[in-house]
């Protein structure tokens, strides 16, 4: 009991943070059954009736949301609110989401939504309603002023569950059908969005175009010198 | 009944060589004690010298890639091209606001929010008028008039037209003056024409 009471003493207040969280982590971690955070090792309620259904699906990208940073110094930049939104497991392939996923990455949230409107796609809603859903979380829990001052940060979409299926071609052949879900990961932060969100699409200065010209000049050579 | 089985067996070989070894072979296999009197031209024997691998496919090993996808096949397929066929969806830059009501739409078409109002309107007077007039024939004119209306126009107005009254009040959107000309061809200075003005449009 000592021993873990001047662990506690030296260990930051994040970590002791990071050790209080709510069950984030695989349930199994716990059946080693740790009497010091209140476990029991064995089962109050029927188990066959409610079998155990370990979570499915991400789980980590919310959590970015519940991080705790260190107090700024007084000289420092604002560091600007971010909220990261999820939807798991939508009823579409992860490599069509993409071109939508893509299409939205530095634009302002409501230049994001209006866009989206007018896109032929399904994702599209989806994309859309997840965007509408953080920014109204963002204004709500991780005190951003303006719900339109806000522009997306990350914009991406992974793999989820993967039906296969069974259908029938010529001649008795068989062939597998793969029915694709994803998951569509968000992040908004407070401020406006970048002028160029992709280095290469911006436009380049006088100066860099200058010095890459003088470069492409100078890795001549003549063939066949020595 | 040895020979018999002999026989038997020496038939087996025969149809498991046809079967199995003719693919592989490219012809019928021959029996051996069968010399060979005629012997092959060159340019046949040639052509059999060169064996090629690939012919391991026709027939043999269907529906499986035989190339590698190069770097700019699958680059294509998943980008396309910039001014051909371009697969990233890039912003669209036709997209206008309603003065209205402030909803966005595509450029040349109609605002979708203030057409869903006017085809609910329509669909509403639709009602009432089928409710009214009935499986009449069409033979007159007809006259919407809104609550707190009918004063406002003179029984030379509703001579030869079926009034439809509704017991709701006017749209704002909705303009009492719809059946001016105002096109290039208009005659502004003509007696029958009145200019209305704004505030009395509705």
């Amino acid at each position: 009991m000592e021993i873990l009471l001047r662990q506690f003493q030296t260990k930051s207040f994040l970590s002791i943070c990071k050790c209080l969280e709510p069950a984030y982590s695989h349930a199994t971690s716990w059946t080693s059954g740790n009497a010091m955070l209140g476990k029991t090792l064995f089962h109050t309620s029927n188990t066959v009736a409610m079998p155990y259904n370990p979570p499915k699906g991400p789980r980590k990208w919310p959590i970015y949301n519940k991080k705790i940073f260190a107090p700024q110094l007084p000289g420092e930049e604002r560091r600007p609110a971010y909220v990261c939104h999820m939807r798991t497991n939508i009823k579409y392939s992860p490599f069509k989401m993409w071109y939508v996923a893509s299409m939205i990455r530095g634009m302002s949230v409501d230049e994001a939504i209006k866009q989206l409107s007018f896109v032929n796609k399904q994702g599209a809603v989806h994309v859309k309603e997840v965007l509408l859903e953080a920014q109204k979380l963002a204004v709500e829990k991780h005190n951003v002023e303006f719900k339109s001052n806000l522009w997306v940060a990350e914009s991406f979409a992974t793999k989820g569950l993967v039906m296969k299926g069974i259908r029938r071609h010529a001649k008795g052949r068989v062939g597998l059908v793969h029915y694709f879900h994803c998951h569509y990961f968000v992040r908004l932060e407070e401020g406006s969005p970048p002028a160029h969100f992709f280095f290469e699409t911006a436009p380049k200065t006088t100066k860099t175009l200058l010095s890459e010209w003088v470069d492409e000049m100078r890795q001549r050579r003549i063939p066949g010198s020595l | 009944m040895a020979g018999h089985l002999l026989k038997c067996l020496t038939d087996a070989l025969g149809k498991f060589e046809y079967v199995y070894l003719t693919p592989l072979l490219r012809r019928p296999p021959t029996p051996q004690w069968i010399p060979l009197v005629v012997q092959a031209p060159e340019q046949l024997l040639e052509k059999d010298a060169s064996f090629d691998i690939k012919s391991i496919f026709d027939g043999f090993l269907w529906g499986v890639p035989t190339c590698r996808r190069s770097a700019e096949k699958r680059m294509m397929r998943k980008y396309g091209a910039p001014n051909w066929h371009n697969k990233l969806i890039l912003p669209r830059k036709d997209i206008k606001t309603c003065g209205t009501c402030g909803h966005n739409h595509e450029a040349g078409r109609l605002c979708p929010n203030c057409y869903s109002k006017v085809k609910a309107e329509t669909s509403v007077l639709q009602e009432k008028m089928v409710q009214e007039l009935g499986l009449d024939p069409i033979d007159k004119e007809i006259a919407i008039v809104y609550q707190g209306e009918k004063t406002q126009f003179d029984d030379e107005f509703f001579k030869g037209k079926r009034v439809v009254q509704m017991e709701k009040p006017r749209p704002k959107w909705f303009s009492k003056n719809l059946l001016q000309r105002c096109g290039p061809n208009s005659d502004v200075n003509n007696s029958e024409h009145t200019i209305i003005k704004p505030h009395d449009l509705g």
